[in-house]
């Protein structure tokens, strides 16, 4: 079973088995586990080493001086927080651990060997940089245009699907740990609109979120919700990863439900719905 | 912390869960914020029905605050 971050990776480039042995060395050396609330690195301080997110969700996050604070990316298993460590002096954000971390900590003169080396790897961090680009562009149209019930849906749909693409999804369920809380400093919005959206979206029978495991029961219907097209993400491999157990047909019109169908269905809810 | 509901008269249910917050200080706060980005997203179908009320209550039900907006259009708008 390759780990989260071959997994990553392989998203974006083919990778033989030096590249994935390679890999695998990084993910386990200088294995550390971060407590959860604690700071991996805060803004300001000067940045060491690359972490390679094994277990857990962290956030990068900026603080206002009079303490409010907005989460402007998350990391997950297989993410890279972040390659800009390497270059910068000074962190111009703040990392966190939303839950308990285990990370592999990679300093520079390894990475600096391994982009030597391994010309695959390379190109597929920079599919990496490229993707978090992407990412950062969907979350400032979250921000800039979407209603609260389509900020957190889509959000939700985000984070799933990101999951999925490491294998850590179970089905249509995966953990989701984030309180509301964070869920608000993530899209812009207060914890009572939070509180208001989730239980709207329970209500519909759009998700059920519980005991910090989330199951959206039709990802169709919830991508609607959140005018969600996964296409941003440049996830390849969505239909490989579909469950065995579902019927073909179900296969086809998930993958379907992710790629044109999902995109001409946002297309028409967004002249409708605000 | 208290538990606090919001409940907007958008066609939404009622609030069932509530909110914990430290203090008045911090509803009144959030109720503003919360009720601005919702006026925000009514924004298409305001005017079809011109008024957005929010109230807040206690664990009690005891109301505890109110934000009201009334839009009126003046007879010499086209």
């Amino acid at each position: 079973m390759p780990n989260a971050l071959t997994r990553r990776l392989e998203e974006y480039t083919p990778l033989t088995e030096a590249d994935r042995a390679e890999l695998a060395r990084l993910s386990s050396q200088a294995v550390q586990t971060i407590q959860a609330k604690h700071d991996l690195i805060r803004e300001g301080d000067a940045p060491r080493s690359v972490y390679v997110i094994l277990e857990g969700w962290a956030c990068h996050y900026r603080l206002l001086k009079d303490g409010r604070r907005q989460i402007v990316d998350f990391s997950i298993p297989g993410d890279l927080c972040d390659l800009n460590l390497f270059i910068l002096d000074r962190m111009d954000h703040s990392i966190g651990a939303v839950t308990r971390l285990r990370v592999a900590e990679v300093g520079r003169e390894v990475l600096h060997r391994v982009v030597t080396n391994f010309p695959n790897i390379t190109t597929a961090l920079w599919w990496v940089e490229l993707v978090s680009k992407s990412i950062h562009r969907e979350w400032i149209v979250n921000i800039g245009q979407r209603s609260a019930r389509e900020r957190v849906a889509h959000l939700l749909c985000e984070m799933f699907l990101r999951l999925e693409s490491v294998g850590l999804t179970d089905g249509f369920s995966c953990d989701f740990p984030l309180t509301q809380n964070e869920i608000a400093e993530t899209t812009g919005l207060t914890a009572v609109h939070v509180n208001r959206t989730l239980q709207e979206l329970r209500r519909k029978g759009l998700i059920v979120l519980e005991r910090r495991r989330l199951e959206i029961p039709d990802m169709l219907a919830l991508q609607g919700a959140g005018l969600f097209n996964p296409n941003y993400l440049h996830i390849q491999r969505l239909s490989r990863h579909t469950n065995a157990g579902r019927t073909s047909q179900e296969t086809q019109s998930r993958s379907d439900n992710r790629t044109g169908a999902a995109s001409v269905r946002n297309g028409s809810k967004a002249d409708t719905s605000r | 912390m208290r538990r606090y509901f919001f409940d907007l008269d958008d066609g939404g249910a009622r609030d069932e869960e509530g909110t914990q917050l430290t203090d008045m200080r911090a509803v009144r706060a959030a109720s503003v914020e919360m009720f601005g980005q919702a006026l925000r997203d009514k924004s298409a179908s305001f005017w079809d029905d011109p008024e957005l009320k929010l109230t807040v209550r206690d664990d009690g039900d005891l109301i505890l605050l109110r934000l009201t907006v009334f839009g009126t259009t003046a007879p010499a708008a086209p």
